[in-house]
């Protein structure tokens, strides 16, 4: 029996098996190797495996659409904050309104503003990094924002109490987490 | 998992109250293109993306909107905030006081509860993803229609602020759809 013949054999079945994905993303490439590095010439020698514990790290494979190549055309993380984009290519304001920051009312407030623009930097540049992974300038402009939040938030919750559940804020009678204010209540 | 942030994502501190305005901007919380329904959806549909850029983008927009729930949640908590009975009846409020007090509710401007409805997903990534740009598009746009009708600052700021996100997130969206686009099937 042929099995290109019309019908099959036993019956048309449906396929068996798990449902593959819809869409198939293409694989990534293999890791690159380093271009222009010679080639062994005594054969079998290329392929030794290395001594223990001298393996090179394989460089992770590139996953990801190639990034622009352009520089990052970002605003500064105040103005970014402000204007709610860091990126000016995307800004796109509404007829003639202006974004206007209120002066910060006190020390407290100050400082929030401080945690509030260096996380705001780094999750819109996160968010332009889960498309393109392989932007090496956007990683440290994203590592930079995060060193930014890290020390603006550890300075307001010395001062003024826990804003996360692992803050060293949390050690004192009574427990910092349900004082300070909460955020929609005018506290904070 | 999520975590709690005791702050939001850019500050709401209304000091005028303006029972009418919470009608317009209550909307943005359980309206169709509210931010309740941007978050579910793009949580929702995070689990049908092709690859892991696509999860990111979806997880990190959806956890983004459930901030944004929380800010138009406080600007309608505290434009309503301390508000006496003669300013509630004077607002047409008395329907939402008589059911629910002070409570915030998740309604659209005509009073329909917050649907899951809302939240498109047909497990197609170019197609969820084409509906989460148009999504974004509806938003900003409400947006807008909510900047025409607000006449204070403390509650302008974060409405422009909300709607550059929209457009923010659309443009992201349409990489990623750009990507998606010719995945062959």
């Amino acid at each position: 029996m042929n099995f290109r013949e019309k019908g099959c054999p036993g019956g048309c079945q449906p396929p068996v098996g798990p449902m593959m994905p819809k869409y198939q993303v293409p694989k990534p490439p293999m890791a690159e190797t380093v271009p222009g590095k010679p080639v062994h010439p005594i054969p079998g020698i290329g392929t030794m495996p290395p001594l223990p514990g001298t393996e090179p790290l394989p460089s992770p494979p590139k996953i990801g659409p190639t990034p622009p190549t352009a520089v990052l055309n970002v605003f500064p993380a105040d103005e970014g904050f402000l204007k709610g984009t860091m990126f000016r290519g995307i800004y796109r304001p509404y007829k003639n309104y202006q974004s206007r920051m209120v002066i910060p009312a006190d020390e407290k407030a100050t400082m929030m503003l401080d945690v509030d623009k260096y996380a705001f930097a780094a999750h819109d540049i996160q968010l332009y990094l889960d498309n393109y992974p392989n932007d090496q300038e956007a990683i440290n402009l994203f590592n930079q924002y995060v060193d930014g939040y890290v020390q603006a938030k550890n300075a307001y919750e010395e001062k003024f109490g826990a804003l996360t559940i692992e803050s060293d804020a949390l050690t004192t009678t009574p427990f910092n987490w349900t004082v300070g204010g909460w955020p929609w209540a005018g506290g904070m | 998992m999520f975590r709690y942030e005791k702050r939001l994502m850019f500050p709401v501190k209304v000091k005028k109250r303006n029972l009418k305005m919470v009608n317009a901007i209550i909307t943005q919380y359980g309206g169709p293109d509210g931010e309740l329904a941007a978050a579910l959806r793009y949580l929702n549909q995070r689990y049908s993306m092709p690859d892991d850029q696509g999860r990111a983008l979806l997880t990190d927009i959806g956890t983004e909107e459930l901030s944004h729930v929380e800010m138009v949640a406080t600007m309608a908590h505290q434009l309503m905030a301390g508000a006496s009975i003669e300013e509630i009846k004077a607002a047409g409020l008395e329907k939402h006081y008589g059911q629910r007090g002070m409570d915030l509710f998740p309604v659209d401007n005509f009073g329909v509860p917050f649907t899951v409805a809302y939240v498109g997903a047909v497990g197609d990534p170019v197609a969820d993803i084409s509906e989460n740009m148009a999504a974004e598009q509806k938003a900003r746009a409400v947006y807008e229609n909510l900047i025409d009708l607000a006449d204070d600052e403390d509650i302008l700021q974060p409405l422009l602020w909300l709607r550059e996100r929209e457009v923010l997130h659309f443009a992201m969206f349409r990489e990623l759809y750009e990507r998606y686009k010719n995945l062959e099937k």
